[in-house]
């Protein structure tokens, strides 16, 4: 079916088919709330009140060099086909056994595939094109191809880090692999070529029908890691408008977002040097893992502006950013052993963290008083009120909220626990070295609220920044903010039509709160209902219920009349307590009568200060569950829930039963992991509280 | 005008380039293969076409370099029915002459030999000439698929027995009743419930949900009043069209299904879902069902004539390879396993 579709869009019929569609117009009488850029039919399912999409803004296929040789062979089309509900395989865990099998559990709303474009020329030219063509027998493809199979030497991590070194990790340049210099290859043109079949892979599952099942994005990741500190974007198209040839790292000759805004511009969005229809947002992730410099001792992800048109460019291009995925949670971090956060107390914060500050294997652990404040998205929005009077009162770290996951095995958004099954390929597939990463996970979700599944309307809910992120599951949740919302005696949350209210009184997530009424405090109505569960779709699963709700907080930050950032975390309904019943951590199962169904509250801040800016948004706890790292040790006879020496006892067992498997070396000890747990580790739990973050509502004082 | 730049610039990159090329060949074509009889077969008819046991191996190392795993049989024979198809389909490309006077396969002629000949200074024509006589012309692998993917082509798009018109609105009709699983757009429901809430009601939920079914049902409450009744729910209380399937993601299976069979413009329930109790009035059902060729004429226009065209090209294989003595050096021990067609030619 897939190869079908693929042979489909490579003829020209594509060509035919697509120039009709551009020709007809479909009229529609339809005054819209949203621009329509593109030739589709209005959808059947359209709400102007808005409806929750599920979706990925971050997924890796065999299209990109850290996928591939790691002996991935998912592309894009098989990326969305996997999100419609298809079934994926993914390569051995042990060389010998059978390929394993992905399968979503309930199908996703919208996708972005996302592979790295510093190296889609070589990647063309040495895993897609025939033998004949000039530098398919280079040294670069050679390495890459055998990667792929399996036949070290050398190892596919190593390839993996030459091929990045030149496109991706050097500080002040980037340059293309040593094959595209010899006459005649060319690059260029190969990196055309795959970034049209991207194109078309998107086109091809794109629904424009009323049905509207699916949208698909024609998107690419933008990967500057300088000396490894993580500056990554993924670039996402509104249309089919795009560009040529995609700006990577390459091609702005180095770690230079705003150069990357700057060609943006003019390849997409310029009136006249631009292509026509054209419109673009980047969303950075990983800022857990920007590092620092010198210059920007605060974190290298969010630096102070150099100027006040660099703050103006990232508001327009960067109206989210990604707050948790596979490599870590960037919200707000917490050392329970330490006993200290970075600029915060919320104990909350020990959520998702990694040990390091830099993206590579190896990198140093760093102590809690010495992570860069700004790594910390939190610590961000707090710092981009306090610069705002730098900038012409632009903040410019004005951030809106989604979830990925940064898969590399081209299954989007396959964030349950229990299905969690490594990252990227033969890198992480065996148990052993999925936990020696214990500290990464699945990743989210990115949620955006719509009128329909449609391109432009999703697009525009992401630049208006209504979008929340979850750590893997489905709640849905509602955030608005207004001066007028009834608490008492009739509190708006019981009324039927609190969320038409909540937008006639008031602005949903990511905007700012009306001008002030004098005298009020700003009120926030929050609500939201629990995942509803998924089936077992592969044979051996087992159903997963949806955990029911803990609690809805409100953190708040703001820029105190000293001029320094504040915050404060409350929980506005529901109850913080864990009392033991919520979950049996033998059988993993949550109890379903513990906790709630459906949150609902009006919140005033009655520590209110108009003359101080300040920026509300919501987190959802879920009743905590198992994280996949319990699931994945019992897989393996090593019981975390034990004691420390029967723990240890099986660890060891675990760890002779790898090394004499060749999974792992002599000498390591990746099930020793195993045994940290809240009381000895300063991040790591055996369980979690799955949670969502709303984008922030800001409050800017008149003047 | 920009516009149909941009796509012009974006038809260059794909194979309606070649569709344009070939255009100009089509009349060649026409008259040259169509003047093949039985009694005339044409000089490539008349040598074996062999595939070798070297062959066959390359093609399993191929095979194995894919997936990492050695080829099934039934893979392996798929290969080698793929390799005589190309060959085949080289061969007539040869014989109409498709690698004359190509400007594509020239330049391409040109650039090898530069890598090769000692003096790569030497204009175009010497190069392509010297490339000839090196034989780059019938051992370059570029050039060999290029004839291939354009002989493909003609295949398909040159009926060599009866001509095809475009087809008819009812050819199309029944083209989308014969595929159900591409065109079926599936219906739904629209339907306005009253929630209670297993929350807020705890165990007395259901008893409340039958409860407030008597009321709505007895004082005659229509859905617009309804909607101030029950506890608030945070999809809303009127949810617009929505398919089976996006109602089970929504609410959960068990909700539903049970809302499928329900009937219209009445309370029905008590329903249960993953969030409590539901009184549900359906304002209206959509069955699945197939689309009009109105609706979607371009679509199932250009699917059909895909169709057509792979039946085309299936055919004018088939016609070619009977015309073909084909010889295969299967490898001991696999006969069993492979398919016997070619083993006696």
């Amino acid at each position: 079916m897939i190869s079908l579709m693929k042979y489909f869009l490579t003829s020209f019929n594509l060509v035919i088919f697509v120039s009709l569609t551009s020709i007809l117009v479909f009229s529609s009488e339809q005054v819209l709330p949203f621009e329509r850029t593109e030739n589709r039919e209005p959808c059947e399912s359209f709400d102007p009140l808005r409806q929750p999409f599920f979706g990925e803004t971050h997924v890796h296929t065999s299209f990109s060099f850290d996928a591939f040789v790691f002996s991935i062979n998912n592309d894009p089309f098989d990326a969305y086909a996997f999100a419609l509900g298809e079934e994926l395989k993914l390569p051995a865990a042990v060389a010998g056994e059978p390929e394993r099998i992905a399968k979503i559990r309930r199908p996703m709303d919208f996708v972005a595939v996302t592979d790295h474009s510093e190296l889609f020329g070589e990647m063309q030219i040495c895993t897609r094109s025939s033998p004949g063509t000039l530098g398919f027998n280079s040294f670069n493809c050679l390495q890459m191809r055998n990667a792929h199979l399996n036949m070290p030497p050398p190892d596919p991590t190593t390839v993996a880090a030459e091929w990045a070194f030149n496109p991706i990790l050097r500080n002040f340049s980037a340059e293309p692999l040593a094959m595209c210099r010899r006459p005649g290859v060319d690059c260029t043109g190969a990196s055309v070529s795959m970034w049209q079949d991207i194109q078309n892979a998107a086109e091809a599952f794109y629904d424009r029908t009323s049905e509207c099942k699916f949208t698909t994005f024609i998107a690419y990741e933008y990967t500057a890691q300088p000396l490894f500190d993580n500056l990554h974007r993924n670039v996402i198209f509104r249309n089919e408008h795009v560009i040529e040839n995609p700006i990577s790292n390459v091609t702005t000759g180095g770690p230079f977002i705003p150069l990357l805004w700057k060609k943006l511009r003019e390849q997409c969005l310029d009136p006249i040097t631009g292509v026509p229809g054209c419109d673009v947002l980047t969303i950075p992730h990983n800022s857990n893992l920007s590092g620092s410099t010198p210059e920007d001792p605060a974190g290298r992800m969010f630096p102070d502006p150099r100027s006040t048109v660099e703050a103006r460019e990232r508001v327009f291009f960067e109206p989210l950013v990604e707050l948790i995925q596979h490599k870590g949670g960037s919200e707000c971090r917490w050392d329970r052993i330490a006993m200290m956060g970075v600029q915060t107390v919320d104990e909350l914060c020990t959520f998702e963290q990694v040990l390091v500050d830099k993206l590579f294997p190896g990198a140093p652990v760093v102590p809690i008083d010495e992570y860069p404040t700004r790594d910390m998205v939190r610590n961000a929005l707090k710092d981009g009120m306090a610069l705002a009077p730098n900038f012409d009162g632009i903040n410019p770290f004005k951030y809106g909220f989604v979830s990925g996951t940064d898969d590399h095995n081209g299954t989007p958004s396959y964030t349950l626990e229990p299905d969690f099954q490594g990252h990227a390929g033969t890198d992480d597939a065996p148990l052993a070295r999925m936990i020696d990463g214990i500290y990464r996970g699945p990743g989210g979700l990115a949620v955006v609220w719509a009128e329909e599944n449609s391109r432009d309307s999703i697009f525009e809910a992401m630049r208006r920044k209504e979008t929340y992120g979850t750590s893997g599951t489905r709640p849905v949740v509602r955030f608005f903010g207004g001066w007028e919302y009834d608490t008492l005696p009739n509190n708006l949350c019981n009324s039927n039509d609190r969320i038409e209210t909540g937008y006639k009184k008031g602005v949903p997530m990511g905007s700012d709160l009306p001008s002030r009424i004098e005298g009020r405090n700003p009120r926030f109505l929050v609500a939201a209902l629990k995942d509803p569960g998924y089936p077992a779709v592969l044979p051996g699963q087992q159903p997963i219920p949806g955990t029911p709700l803990q609690s809805i907080q409100i953190v708040k930050g703001w820029v105190d009349s000293d001029g320094d950032t504040q915050e404060q975390v409350m929980t506005v309904v529901g109850s913080q307590e864990i009392t033991g019943v919520e979950l049996n951590t033998n059988t993993c199962e949550p109890n379903l009568e513990a906790g709630f169904t459906a949150l609902c509250t009006v919140w005033e801040d009655k520590d209110f200060d108009p003359a101080q800016p300040a920026f509300y948004y919501a987190r959802v706890l879920e009743n905590p569950t198992c994280r996949w790292n319990t699931l994945a040790c019992r897989a393996a006879d090593v019981e975390p829930f034990s004691s420390q020496e029967v723990c240890q006892t099986e660890a060891a067992l675990a760890n002779a039963k790898a090394i004499a498997g060749g999974v792992i070396d002599e000498g390591e000890t990746p099930f020793n992991n195993c045994c940290l747990n809240e009381t000895n580790d300063s991040f790591l739990s055996r369980t979690l509280q799955e949670r969502a973050w709303t984008s922030p509502i800001w409050y800017v004082p008149d003047g | 005008m920009a516009d149909i730049m941009n796509l012009f610039s974006r038809a260059i990159r794909t194979p309606v380039l070649h569709f344009l090329l070939i255009g100009g060949l089509i009349f060649i074509v026409n008259v040259e293969w169509k003047s093949r009889t039985p009694n005339n077969p044409g000089k490539p008819y008349n040598e074996e076409l062999l595939i070798s046991a070297g062959k066959i191996e390359q093609l399993r190392n191929d095979l194995m370099a894919e997936s990492g795993l050695p080829p099934t049989p039934q893979l392996l024979q798929a290969a080698v029915e793929a390799a005589i198809i190309d060959e085949i389909l080289y061969r007539e490309a040869l014989s109409l002459g498709l690698d004359q006077n190509n400007p594509s396969i020239q330049r391409r002629l040109v650039q090898v030999a530069r890598f090769v000949v000692e003096d790569p200074g030497q204009d175009e024509d010497t190069l392509y000439k010297l490339s000839v006589r090196l034989g780059l012309n019938r051992s370059d692998l570029v050039v060999r698929r290029h004839l291939i993917t354009q002989m493909r082509l003609i295949a398909e798009i040159v009926p060599m027995n009866k001509e095809e018109p475009i087809p008819t609105d009812t050819k199309l009709e029944e083209f989308i009743n014969q595929h159900p699983e591409k065109y079926m757009v599936p219906g739904g429901v629209r339907l306005t419930h009253v929630y209670l809430s297993k929350d807020r009601r705890v165990m007395y939920a259901e008893a409340d949900a039958r409860r407030m079914l008597k009321e709505l049902q007895s004082k005659g409450i229509n859905p617009v009043d309804a909607s101030k009744l029950g506890d608030p729910f945070l999809l809303g209380q009127n949810i617009s069209w929505k398919s089976h399937k996006r109602l089970e993601q929504l609410f959960g299976p068990d909700f539903a299904n049970s809302v499928i069979g329900l009937p219209i413009a009445e309370w029905s329930g008590p329903i249960q879902s993953s969030y409590g109790w539901h009184i549900v009035w359906l304002h209206g059902k959509q069955k699945d069902k197939l689309p009009t060729v109105e609706s979607i004429r371009n679509k199932v226009l250009t699917d059909f004539l895909q169709v057509r065209r792979e039946k085309r090209l299936r055919e004018t294989l088939s016609d070619l390879r009977a015309k073909y003595s084909i010889r295969i050096e299967y490898p001991e021990g696999d006969i069993s396993s492979l398919s016997l067609k070619d083993s006696d030619e």
